[in-house]
This record gives C-alpha cells, sequence and structure tokens, in this order.
C-alpha cells in the first residue's frame, strides 16, 4: 500500500533530482542531477539510505505539501522556513508527517537549494536511468500545484538531525588546471586568483555567472577556440572575459576558454552562492584534489555515523531561540 | 596522428588530436571514441568530439596516470587496427529553407546547384552536441565556408542549416545565426526512446531530397522516414 505527497502549492523552480545520468555524454544528455549534491548526502544520511533517493530540489523557496499516508521527510541544503502544521521544524533534521498533516516550506534565508525527501526516495518514473529533471533535455520538468509525488509509507520513524559542514555566503572556491588553462598567460591566471568575485544574478542549473570591478580574463584569440567537451565544474570565461562556473545540466560540449574546473568538493559553495555572496578561486594540484576526495556513497556513509537523534529537550535553549527569531511565533517545538 | 592526453577535472582524460578542425583530427577523434566506449574499458562516458575525445572515470577506482596508460596503449593499436563500421543514415530533407536562395548567391551558384551538391556529398558526423541528439555535420567543400550571421533568427525542429563548411541538424526548435536549407522529420532524441539518440559521431549521413508533401507525410512517422545501413 503505498501513498503520496502532494503539491498544493509549488514553488517557482522546484524540480525532482538524484545523482542525475551519467553516461550519456556522447548524446549530448549532461550528467544533470541535483545542484548541491552534498545536501543530497546529508538528506539521504537522515533518512538512513541512499543519494540516489529521488528528492525534490527547491530553488530559492518551497511550496506546500500534503501528506496522504504516514511518511519521513528530510529537510537539507539552502536554509528555509519551515513548519508541519503550523509548528516550525528543524532544517538539517529529519520528520515523521502523519497522513494528512501539512508541510509549508517558504523562501531560502541562506544559500539557494533547498532538498525535500523522503524516506524510499519519491517514486516517481525513472527515464534513462534516473529520475532526475533535465529540462534542457525535455526530460521531466518544473513540479507544479496538484502534482502527486507518489511515496513509501513510513511510521514510527524517530526524528534526527545533522550538522553539516558551512557553505553558505561564499568562500574560497578550489579549482584544477585543465586542457584550456595554458590559453591564459601567467599574469592573468594569476590576477583570476587574486580577485574577489561577486556572484552575479545570472544563475541557473547550466551555470553561475561571476562578476567583479576589476580586469577581465581574456586570452587571445578567444573567439577561434574550436569547440571541445566541457563539464561540470568548468570555469568559463566568455567574449568579455567574465566567469561562468557550469553546473549540473550545462552543454557537453562548448567554445569558451576555460581557466580550470572547479573540484567536486567545492561545487556546493557555488550552487549555494547566492547573489552578492564574495568568492574567490584558488587552483591546486590534481593529486592534492584527487587525495581528498570522496564519492557521495562514501559522504553519505560516514554522515550516517553523525545523525543524532532529535529531541524535547528544553535545554536547547539556541534552537528555541531560532524558531522565535524564524517563525515570530513562540509555539516551541515541532512533533518530534 | 598522436594525442595530447590532457586531464579534464578530476574524473577525466581530453584525448586532444588537434586545437583547429581537421578531416584527419575528427577521424581520428571518431574511431578512438568507438574503441574506448567498449565495455571492457569501463569508462563511465566516452564522448567524441570535433576533434578530440573526452573519457569519464571513477577517481576512487582508477587514477589519470592508469588512464593514460590504457588510452595510449589502445591509441597504438588503432593505427594498426581496422576500420571499424559505422552507421551510414539517409535522411529525407526538402530543400525548401528560407535561406536557400541566400545561400546560392553567397556561393555564385543556382540554388539547384546547392540542393545537388549538397544531396551528393555524404557528410559525417562531427560531434554530438548543443542540444541532446543533435549532430555537427561536415566538412563541406570550401565554398560552403560561409560565416555565422550575428542576428539570430528561429528555425524548427528538423531543419538542416550550414555556416563555416559544416552543416547542424537541429533536434528542437532553435535560435541560430547558420543559415537554414532545408526540413527533415528526423527525431534525433526522445528520452522515451531505445537508442534515445539516434546518431553517434564518425557515423555518415546522406540528405535524399524529397517533396515538401512527401515530408510531410513523413512527420507521422516514429523516426521521420530515416534509414541506415553498415558501412562495408
Amino acid at each position: 500500500m503505498s501513498g503520496a505527497l502532494i503539491v498544493d502549492r509549488a514553488g517557482p523552480a522546484m524540480t525532482i533530482q538524484d545523482l542525475g545520468r551519467p553516461g550519456l555524454l556522447h548524446m549530448g544528455v549532461p550528467r544533470g542531477g541535483a545542484a548541491d549534491r552534498l545536501a543530497l548526502c546529508e538528506n539521504a544520511a537522515l533518512l538512513a539510505q541512499s543519494p540516489n533517493c529521488a528528492v525534490v530540489e527547491m530553488a530559492g523557496y518551497g511550496g506546500v505539501f500534503r501528506a496522504t499516508c504516514d511518511m519521513a521527510v528530510a529537510l537539507t541544503g539552502a536554509i528555509m522556513r519551515a513548519d508541519i502544521d503550523g509548528q516550525p521544524v528543524n532544517w538539517n533534521a529529519a520528520h515523521q508527517m502523519h497522513s494528512g498533516q501539512i508541510l509549508t516550506i517558504g523562501a531560502a534565508t541562506q544559500g539557494v537549494y533547498g532538498y525535500l525527501g523522503v524516506k524510499g526516495g519519491f517514486q516517481t518514473p525513472v527515464m534513462l536511468g534516473s529520475r532526475a529533471a533535465q529540462l534542457t533535455c525535455n526530460i521531466g520538468g518544473l513540479l507544479q500545484s496538484g502534482d502527486t509525488l507518489e511515496v513509501m509509507p513510513a511510521t514510527s520513524f524517530n526524528a534526527c538531525k545533522l550538522d553539516v559542514s558551512a557553505r553558505f555566503g561564499g568562500s574560497e572556491v578550489r579549482y584544477i588546471a585543465g586542457p584550456q588553462t595554458d590559453l591564459f598567460s601567467p599574469d592573468t591566471q594569476k590576477s583570476f586568483q587574486e580577485t574577489i568575485f561577486v556572484r552575479d544574478a545570472a544563475a541557473n542549473r547550466q551555470g553561475v555567472k561571476f562578476g567583479s570591478s576589476g580586469a577581465q580574463f581574456a586570452t587571445d584569440g578567444q573567439l577561434a577556440l574550436l569547440s571541445d567537451a566541457i563539464t561540470v565544474g568548468d570555469i568559463q570565461l566568455t567574449g568579455n572575459g567574465v566567469p561562468y562556473v557550469l553546473m549540473p545540466e550545462c552543454q557537453t560540449i562548448g567554445g569558451y576558454p576555460r581557466i580550470g574546473t572547479v573540484i567536486p568538493q567545492d561545487m556546493p559553495i557555488v550552487a549555494q552562492s547566492a547573489v552578492g555572496d564574495k568568492v574567490t578561486f584558488r587552483q591546486i594540484t590534481l593529486e592534492d584534489a584527487v587525495a581528498s576526495y570522496e564519492n557521495e556513497q562514501a559522504i553519505t556513509r560516514s554522515l550516517t555515523a553523525r545523525v543524532t537523534p532529535l529531541v524535547r529537550d528544553p535545554a536547547k535553549m539556541t534552537d528555541l531561540l531560532s524558531y522565535q527569531l524564524i517563525s515570530g511565533m513562540v509555539t516551541g517545538w515541532e512533533d518530534a | 596522428m598522436v594525442p595530447q592526453i590532457l586531464p579534464l577535472g578530476i574524473d577525466g582524460a581530453l584525448v586532444r588530436f588537434g586545437t583547429v578542425m581537421s578531416d584527419e583530427a575528427n577521424q581520428c577523434a571518431a574511431q578512438v571514441a568507438q574503441i574506448l566506449s567498449q565495455d571492457e574499458f569501463g569508462f563511465i562516458d566516452v564522448q567524441g568530439t570535433l576533434a578530440s575525445v573526452a573519457v569519464r572515470f571513477d577517481p576512487i577506482q582508477t587514477n589519470f596516470s592508469d588512464v593514460r596508460a590504457v588510452i595510449t596503449a589502445q591509441i597504438n593499436d588503432a593505427t594498426t587496427a581496422q576500420a571499424i563500421p559505422f552507421k551510414q543514415w539517409r535522411i529525407p530533407t526538402c530543400f525548401n529553407g528560407e535561406d536557400l536562395a541566400e545561400v546560392a548567391a553567397i556561393i555564385g551558384d543556382s540554388a539547384q546547384s546547392v540542393i545537388d551538391e549538397i544531396a551528393s556529398i555524404p557528410v559525417r558526423v562531427l560531434t554530438i552536441g548543443f542540444a541532446p541528439g543533435q549532430p555537427y555535420l561536415g566538412e563541406l567543400p570550401d565554398r560552403y565556408g560561409i560565416p555565422r550571421q550575428s542576428q539570430l533568427r528561429p528555425v524548427p525542429a528538423g531543419a538542416l542549416v550550414v555556416a563555416v563548411r559544416q552543416m547542424v541538424l537541429f533536434a528542437n526548435a532553435s535560435p541560430t545565426g547558420w543559415r537554414w536549407i532545408g526540413a527533415t522529420a528526423a527525431r534525433l532524441f526522445d528520452a522515451g526512446r531505445d537508442p534515445a539518440a539516434i546518431l553517434t559521431a564518425g557515423d555518415m549521413i546522406e540528405f535524399c531530397p524529397v517533396t515538401a508533401d512527401q515530408l510531410a507525410k513523413l512527420q507521422s512517422d516514429p523516426i521521420g522516414g530515416v534509414s541506415w545501413d553498415w558501412s562495408s
């Protein structure tokens, strides 16, 4: 017997995401998948399941969701205001929802991409090996008010939480050299790493633009480059020398020069940078980048070990205060 | 051709046969892509582009140095190997694009000569990209070295366009600065179909002239009247 989470009201940019569909670049289909893969791992850890379970990705704003069965839900990624039947609930935590209850998720207060997962993952159709929406390939679409997302029922779920690593507000982003790094002079590469960039308003699941007041970062003969393979994390300098970091739904080939590739470990910082956040780029070696790399399964395993029960503990005044700050209400604790 | 093999992210290698377009570099890339896509190598992705091949691997299971060694060994073998068969496609095409007369004027010939010439030259799928399943095709004779236009204009799905000695067959309706010479009913990509994309880098295509009426009938065909055979 299955149930569903009904989207009573959909935010403007909500999609189903998972780890995407690797293996189709030869068809011109990018890997796609969640913009912040670490938040996907955190969500999976809270629900003790695979990071490839499908979640709802919410860009900037959430929605209103109604449970038609008992289920367990987890909230990760960009911090968003959330409540169940009017009772504020913790972010970076997982909660029991009972049949008939309503989960309301508001605007992001930090970061960009929030994630709503359920125990067992959303049972939406699999296309080309993944449930992830890929709008540029006409696969899936934006979630709409009235959509029904099939879920597996879960009862007696013990609420839990996870302390997550900081990634909001921008910071240093590490990258490695790529096939075109040498097209940029040493001076340009140096000045690129010394520049403080500001996240521009132009950003989506294909790329994020970073502006700066300083120098531009052009190569010689920029417009004559032959199109070549491009990849997620590439720092692409467009015609006027402005950097874009390529995101999971980027095209598979492109003709703009790329100064390097942001390492997967730092892509959550790029994805969650909000308009106006400051970012700097620092080049590291391939060896250093590989040495600190873990795949999503390994990350999820180690996060799972750090999940702790979420209990009604009156001594936890910081939580109580945060409820007041966020909601303006003094009604206390979520239904743990 | 001896390629450069360079890191492409922490999980990739780029096998680059050239930094400018050449027929030889493109053929090498298509052939090496075909070899490296075999299951035995276990790459996550093998993508042939205009003059390179990109492979993706699991950086937990292997590393760039080992991958480079595997690729180098295969390239040495490939130089002595027999040519790998590719598909030869025939795509019914109505040469009624709005820019056909302009293309004819630019190269100083009649529209009919352009149609006859394009229809008689099998072109190679140089790479797939820009949109899922969408081929870049070439190369055409020198006189088709027509510059791209800076003003973009919309063309429908299935449009055949030409510029810079190449052609693109559009998978979806799209704006383009290339000149529109023909229409097809080809369904290049459908996520619900297996395989989702029909063309692979290295395949050859002939655009066979049909009338507007014949093309209209082909619109209801699941793949738009497209057919193929193995190369001998």
